[in-house]
């Protein structure tokens, strides 16, 4: 293994913990600030195979991952935290079980992955070997557990744009142009977030079996 | 069968050096962290002192006690006084008792000692002795964990259990160094060394309810029994931070033959400085954790150790 891959994938891990970190912060602007760090570490990989394919558009790339997708939707969304915006916090207990649930939710996420999706779909990525492709997949199933383990409607939206940030990150891994899904999902999020503000403003907790009540 | 009198004296040379510099250690570090305290602090030896005080003074033994709490801190010192022989701990080569365990083999020597601690501690009839077993008992469903998943981590990557293969792996393999499985395995086991040594972010140490831990299992010992068990803890600390420096965190540098056991350790004291010198400054800039997230604590440090030992599996 040369440096380079080596960065890649320690950078890649910093994403996974980034995402750890977001599942098991309380306040939502510290959540907020931590997308922050994950997309600009997303822009650092970017950045990163760039140098490694020797590509000017992952660049390019970089730069829209890291101003529109770290900034814009981070003050978007931090627009939309009510007054005393650095205490504003959702009351979560029990770390050690969430951890583990995260945990198992993961692992069988990378063996689905593994065993079905590396052996069956995958066969052409831009990046060496096709095993980095675990990291985004595990980007997007920690969102979607993000989504599933709190209650406040912020976090779940926190969670959607760390999932489409794990679709970023599988998409700079996977397509030698990736410009396209870039613009596409940068256009679903912005669309979100904008919808997501004003549900929260509406509701901002979700508890369990809301839905089901007539 | 011929004796032969170089292995006898590595062994000899790694043993005593285990059991009478691991003091010294506690020593520099605190009288480190006092510095950086703008304090005077207690010199160097103070622990060979606190151990010479302890070891003339009386025994006091609880009445309803049996004999497990007196024989238990002896055998304690004897277990890690053997985990101190069968890993690399000063001399990076095969001695006399190496072939008895492997890695797994002294992380369960470990567990035997912080059982039979328990044990001892339960016996002493103290309530204090009682919530302390409750708590370390609790803490251990984490650290354990830690202990055994950070080995097989090593495991992995190098295709062996043997600690001693090992460190030469790592130093001929400077590439196996940067893994993501060795990265992260290190921090983990950085983690669980600072849980174990009992240091701030933590802080189990001291007797104060609210947070002690480790010392409630000693807090019926008195004299010469309190003296064997802290030496006893004091080389476990030694044996932890030592596999941490060895065969984690710097795996170079170390000597080989019987005057590269004497010349190992002062390079030995040189990696604790850079390990003592870490572990100040993580300590005197971090606020102390409540006891309740103890837990949480150690359950980070077992995800990030569990965690990336499947993504080494993934990744090979």
């Amino acid at each position: 293994m040369n440096l380079i891959t080596e960065l890649i994938y320690m950078l890649s891990a910093a994403t996974l913990l980034t995402a750890f970190y977001i599942l098991l912060q309380p306040f939502i602007q510290s959540m907020i600030r931590t997308i922050i760090t994950q997309s600009v570490v997303i822009g650092l990989i970017s950045f990163a195979m760039a140098y490694y394919l020797r590509n000017i558009d992952f660049i390019l790339l970089g730069l829209l991952v890291i101003f529109l997708r770290g900034f814009l939707v981070s003050y978007l969304l931090e627009r939309q935290i009510p007054k005393r915006k650095e205490l504003f916090r959702e009351y979560t207990k029990g770390t050690p079980s969430t951890l583990l649930t995260a945990l198992i939710v993961a692992v069988v996420g990378i063996f689905i992955v593994y065993f079905y999706v590396f052996s069956n779909l995958i066969t052409d990525v831009a990046f060496g070997t096709n095993n980095i492709i675990v990291f985004p997949f595990v980007v997007i199933f920690l969102g979607i557990f993000q989504i599933l383990a709190r209650r406040n409607t912020l976090a779940h939206v926190i969670g959607y744009v760390e999932q489409e940030n794990g679709i970023v990150l599988m998409s700079i891994f996977l397509i030698p142009v990736p410009f396209i899904v870039e613009l596409t999902v940068f256009l679903d999020v912005i669309a979100l977030v904008l919808i997501a503000s004003i549900v929260a403003r509406e509701t901002s907790e979700h508890k369990n079996l809301e839905e089901l009540r007539g | 069968m011929a004796v032969d009198f170089a292995l006898v004296a590595e062994t000899l040379i790694q043993f005593l050096a285990v059991v009478f510099l691991c003091p010294f250690f506690i020593g520099v570090s605190n009288k480190l962290k006092s510095i950086v305290e703008s304090r005077n602090g207690p010199s160097i030896i103070q622990p060979y002192y606190d151990i010479i005080k302890l070891l003339q003074k009386e025994s006091i033994v609880p009445g309803n006690a049996s004999n497990i709490f007196i024989y238990v801190p002896y055998l304690a010192f004897g277990v890690y006084s053997l985990i101190s022989i069968v890993i690399p701990v000063i001399l990076p080569q095969p001695i006399y008792f190496t072939a008895t365990v492997d890695f797994l083999g002294g992380a369960l020597l470990f567990g035997l000692a912080g059982f039979i601690k328990m044990l001892a501690a339960m016996d002493s009839g103290n309530n204090f002795s009682a919530f302390g077993v409750a708590r370390v008992a609790s803490f251990g469903v984490f650290s354990e964990g830690t202990l055994i998943v950070v080995f097989f981590a090593v495991a992995l990557i190098t295709g062996t259990i043997n600690p001693y293969v090992t460190n030469n792996f790592l130093v001929s393999n400077p590439s196996a160094y940067l893994t993501i499985t060795h990265v992260f395995a290190t921090i983990a086991f950085l983690m669980l060394f600072i849980f174990e040594s009992g240091r701030l972010p933590v802080e189990s140490s001291g007797l104060m309810e609210f947070g002690m831990v480790e010392d409630a299992l000693s807090y019926e010992y008195s004299g010469k029994l309190l003296a064997i068990n802290k030496w006893g803890s004091w080389i476990k600390q030694y044996l932890l931070g030592s596999v941490l420096l060895n065969v984690f965190l710097i795996p170079w540098g170390l000597q080989t033959g019987v005057l590269g056991a004497l010349e190992d350790i002062p390079i030995m004291i040189l990696k604790w400085l850079v390990l003592i010198v870490i572990l100040v400054f993580i300590e005197t800039s971090l606020a102390k954790m409540r006891l309740f997230k103890i837990q949480d604590y150690l359950s980070i440090a077992f995800l990030i150790s569990l965690f990336f030992l499947i993504f080494g599996l993934v990744i090979g």
